[in-house]
């Protein structure tokens, strides 16, 4: 039986995750993203044709691709939380470790996409749709790299033992914010690659 | 029954991944397009709501929200249904 360290692990009673002001965070950024959700769907109720045609320039298996690798990040951080709290100090980083490796893999097919499509002649102006497909991943991207930054110092600081309950707090806290990262693409994707 | 899926057995976390996977698959394969049943209205509502399911899962397990006061718990359902409220109607055009 592995020592569960200073802080009881997992299905605490009663606890919030990270810490109150996170969640502050996480519902004012997912508020300020769902009002721009709601005005694209606003727009496209007006112009179904044009948003459709536009649609069809997206490749969907990119999309895809980058939501199964956001899923499999958001699961490796949700265990490499559970083993810092066990203080496994050897699988922890690693955990975390591949989650930034998913997270650059995203970074990575989200520039070919761009690419890609600034190739094919398509524009930020070139319709409505693709204004707000650049607004809006361009703005959940920079969130996936602030989140790798945090990835990245995660990776480092759980190869000691936590010294402190209130870094424990901090490690949750980083997570729930890569979650984040993750829970927003799982609205932008349908929204932008599946909405008819 | 195979080591691994004894293993899973005991290993939530990577249930939910699993499920979270297959439902992802099949939105994709219904949105955008190329879709094989109902109206694009239907097809819509399903891959919002599927979304939603989606984020509510990921929120309560991987984020641990299960384990949290009741308050923040009704607060992050009462978000979401108002939302995804929100954006159905956007889509039907209620807003104009």
């Amino acid at each position: 039986m592995r020592d569960p360290g200073p802080i009881a692990v997992e299905t605490r009673r009663n606890h919030i995750p990270g810490e109150a002001g996170v969640w502050v965070l996480i519902f004012g950024e997912m508020t300020v993203f769902a009002a721009i959700f709601a005005s694209f769907l606003h727009y496209h109720h007006f112009d179904v044709a044009g948003f459709t045609a536009a649609q069809a320039e997206l490749t969907k298996a990119i999309g895809l691709a980058n939501t199964l690798l956001l899923l499999t990040s958001s699961l490796l951080v949700a265990k490499a939380v559970h083993a810092t709290r066990l203080g496994e100090i050897t699988r922890a980083p690693r955990l975390f470790a591949l989650a930034l490796a998913c997270a650059l893999g995203f970074i990575a097919l989200k520039s070919f996409e761009y690419y890609e499509l600034f190739a094919r002649g398509v524009a930020v102006d070139s319709h409505m749709f693709f204004g707000f497909y650049f607004g809006l991943t361009a703005l959940h991207l920079g969130h996936v790299v602030i989140g790798s930054i945090l990835l990245a110092l995660l990776a480092r600081v759980t190869r000691n033992p936590l010294a402190k309950p209130m870094h424990y707090a901090l490690v949750e806290s980083a997570g729930c914010f890569w979650h984040m990262v993750d829970l927003l693409w799982i609205v932008i994707f349908p929204l932008l690659y599946l909405v008819e | 029954m195979p080591a691994f899926l004894r293993a899973l057995r005991h290993d939530r976390l990577t249930l939910v991944w699993l499920l979270l996977l297959a439902v992802t698959l099949f939105s994709t394969e219904i949105g955008g397009g190329a879709s094989w049943f109902g109206s694009p209205a239907v097809v819509t509502a399903a891959v919002l709501a599927i979304a939603f399911a989606k984020v509510t899962v990921v929120m309560f397990t991987f984020m641990e929200l299960r384990g949290a006061p009741l308050v923040l718990r009704l607060l992050a359902a009462g978000w979401l249904a108002v939302v995804l409220g929100v954006l159905l109607a956007a889509y039907a055009g209620v807003f104009a």
